[in-house]
């Protein structure tokens, strides 16, 4: 428990020097525009907490019911979500109408391809550790029935 | 997202189950994790040495004409023409009275250079070398503008064919409008015959290929 206190400090610590960090940057602006940054973060909070958040537990929740097989979909889905929702936007719905240099200058299904393998992968990997884990428990004690799993992921 | 609840249903509880949700601790950190991936995969749009992990960004620092990227081309704008044409002269339209400057009177005036990043509100944001007039000069040509001013583009039709400069950014030293960047006149796509560039504004603001000031 101890080093997990430590590491929640350091975290708050971190945390906490960022958010100062940004503060000042925010206030050294040549011409700051706070009314601007606190619309665009007011935004944010609300597209997470009443769009994102609500269909992530909705989630969430079905999959609590499925079973533990979600549970190396639950990681991959963790992973690459968000890492796609986050950069696909700017790249899809281009007008190609023109053709205009610096715009697109990459393969996109490639970057795509390896988004969605590291999802795989660890989806994988999520799958091979609660096996082992189901087993190591199933050999360790096979008549009690215990629940107290907590895995490692 | 609680802990699991150990799960007593239906089916006997003879083993171990695993649960069907992942903990707290995996969790947190797998979206640790997920949120040091985005970061990789977004970070190298502003932060060059970091480019090559940027494997879904839409543009890449340091690629596009000039070495810069660019949102909206000449091409794209409709602009080509009105840009390359000799007849183009920048009204600056005064309370009181105007002028109209052609590239010659701009390039007579005093020039000044400012490292300045174009910030795109997409995500990516690369900086160059701006060299021009001071926006304030320009101004001061036909007198006070305690309001700030609007430029305005030879674009037609955008929503980002003019912009606000308010006063603090018009009295700012860095804010120019630019004839050159990283050394070369800019080019069309960049906005010549002349554009804004001034700090901390989005990208879009940064108007470029301007036609007139007029102040408000």
């Amino acid at each position: 428990v101890r080093p997990l206190l430590g590491a929640r400090v350091v975290l708050c610590v971190l945390g906490g020097a960022l958010v100062l960090y940004g503060l000042q940057g925010v206030l050294r602006l040549p011409v700051p525009d706070l009314v601007g940054v606190l619309w665009w973060g007011a935004l944010g909070v609300v597209l997470h907490d009443f769009v994102w958040a609500p269909v992530v537990l909705a989630l969430a929740r079905a999959s609590e019911r499925l079973g533990a097989w979600t549970r190396p979909l639950q990681v991959g889905a963790l992973l690459a979500v968000p890492a796609l929702l986050a950069t696909l936007p700017t790249v899809l719905g281009r007008p190609h109408v023109t053709p205009e240099p610096g715009l697109l200058p990459q393969s996109y299904l490639l970057g795509v391809l390896v988004v969605v393998g590291v999802g795989v992968a660890a989806a994988a990997l999520t799958r091979v550790l609660d096996a082992r884990r189901g087993a190591q428990a199933r050999a360790s004690s096979p008549s009690r029935s215990t629940n107290a799993s907590e895995p490692q992921a | 997202v609680p802990d699991p609840k150990p799960s007593s249903d239906a089916s006997g509880g003879h083993e171990r189950r695993t649960p069907s949700v992942l903990s707290r601790r995996g969790f947190l950190v797998v979206v640790g994790a997920s949120a040091a991936l985005t970061t990789v995969l977004t970070a190298g749009q502003s932060v060059e040495a970091l480019k090559d992990l940027a494997l879904l960004a839409p543009r890449l620092p340091g690629v596009g004409p000039q070495g810069l990227p660019v949102n909206v081309t000449a091409r794209a704008a409709g602009v080509e023409e009105a840009a390359r044409s000799g007849t183009w002269g920048l009204e600056v339209t005064g309370r009181a009275k105007s002028v109209t400057l052609s590239l010659e009177d701009i390039l007579e005036m005093p020039q000044h250079t400012a490292e300045l990043p174009i910030a795109c509100v997409e995500g990516w944001s690369s900086s160059a070398s701006w060299r021009g007039v001071r926006l304030k000069d320009v101004v001061a040509l036909v007198g006070d503008a305690p309001d700030g001013v609007r430029v305005e583009s030879l674009q037609e039709g955008s929503r980002y064919r003019s912009s606000l400069v308010d006063p603090a950014h018009l009295e700012d030293d860095l804010t120019l409008l630019a004839l050159e960047l990283n050394g070369d006149v800019l080019s069309l796509d960049h906005g010549y015959p002349l554009r804004l560039i001034a700090p901390a504004r989005p990208g879009v603001m940064q108007t470029k290929w301007l036609s007139s000031v007029v102040v408000l």
